[in-house]
């Protein structure tokens, strides 16, 4: 039993309080990418909205009918695609980009001092905003698989709704867009499966970590030389 | 701090108060503050040539918590979330 040992232990109980800091600001961007996702659904129906007037306004173009009506028009349809695929890109690299920006590693300077320095790292670890934060990432991963599958189900859906379109199989299967909707998230859900159980062993290592990390900020606040 | 005046004492060994507080990174007001306090807990004396000397009980104290820490923070499960972040 070492200072080494109390110095390699404490280091990585702050790598871990690292990883929590950067799940707490993964939450916090969450609410960007809503925010990011919602924006583009808006817009793509914006874009259906204003092209429909359009068309009513101007008459349609020969060949054309109402774009929400009409999935033959590939342009609008295009334009709808590039907004959705835009929508997900721009929100994944802002959620990376907010998380890639988490300060980490300041511990590293004051744990060279040995166990005075582990122990002060120890006592100005607000534990309760840890705990905090990591109740609050538990839901921010939950929000972040689910938005994440229903983006990628919504855009395989437009995918799928026009390639059958432009090549005529919904007709001739006689489908409706609630089958079409099925088959995407399907899709999404097959492709996306390693992902979505990372998702869920976090979340699992997450819960652990809570009720660790509880229990050690009991017993420190309980502990002799703290209360000297 | 305290752990701070302990482990420079188990260090460098028995020291007068002026260097044994710029080796904590303390003022000397602070530092005598807290040196008042070990004193009195008995972790540590103060001799008639002014050096201070680490008691058995403040190594002792030392010793205890460097096993509290290794038995507590040990025993957290940390290596599960760090796999699961891989």
């Amino acid at each position: 039993m070492t200072e080494e040992s109390v110095v390699a232990r404490v280091g990585d109980l702050m790598a871990t309080l690292d990883d929590v800091k950067i799940y707490r600001e993964f939450a916090n961007a969450m609410v960007d990418f809503a925010g990011i996702i919602t924006a583009s659904l808006v817009a793509a129906f914006a874009f259906v909205i204003l092209y429909d007037i359009y068309e009513v306004v101007a008459g349609p173009a020969p060949g054309t009918g109402l774009l929400w009506s009409s999935l033959g028009n590939s342009l609008g349809f295009l334009v709808i695609l590039l907004i959705l695929i835009f929508g997900v890109t721009f929100g994944a690299f802002w959620v990376n980009r907010r998380v890639k920006r988490t300060k980490i590693g300041e511990w590293q300077e004051t744990l060279k001092e040995g166990t005075p320095g582990a122990l002060k790292l120890l006592e100005e670890t607000d534990w309760d905003s840890t705990l905090h934060a990591i109740g609050l990432s538990r839901v921010a991963y939950f929000f972040y698989a689910l938005t994440k599958v229903g983006a990628y189900s919504i855009l395989v859906f437009f995918l799928l709704f026009f390639a059958g379109s432009v090549s005529g199989i919904w007709n001739i299967l006689q489908t409706s867009s609630a089958y079409v909707a099925a088959i995407s998230i399907t899709i999404v859900l097959l492709f996306m499966w390693r992902s979505v159980a990372l998702g869920f062993r976090r979340m699992q290592s997450l819960d652990l970590l809570f009720w660790d990390l509880r229990w050690f900020s009991t017993e420190f606040k309980r502990a002799e030389f703290n209360k000297a | 701090m305290l752990a701070r005046i302990i482990k420079t004492l188990r260090d460098k060994g028995p020291a007068s108060r002026t260097p044994l507080a710029t080796a904590c990174g303390l003022s000397y007001d602070r530092f005598v503050m807290y040196l008042d306090w070990i004193i009195q807990k008995g972790f540590v004396t103060l001799d008639e040539d002014g050096l201070v000397h680490l008691t058995p009980a403040g190594s002792k104290a030392f010793d205890e918590l460097v096993t509290w820490i290794l038995d507590h923070v040990g025993s957290l499960g940390l290596s599960k979330l760090r796999e699961s972040s891989q």
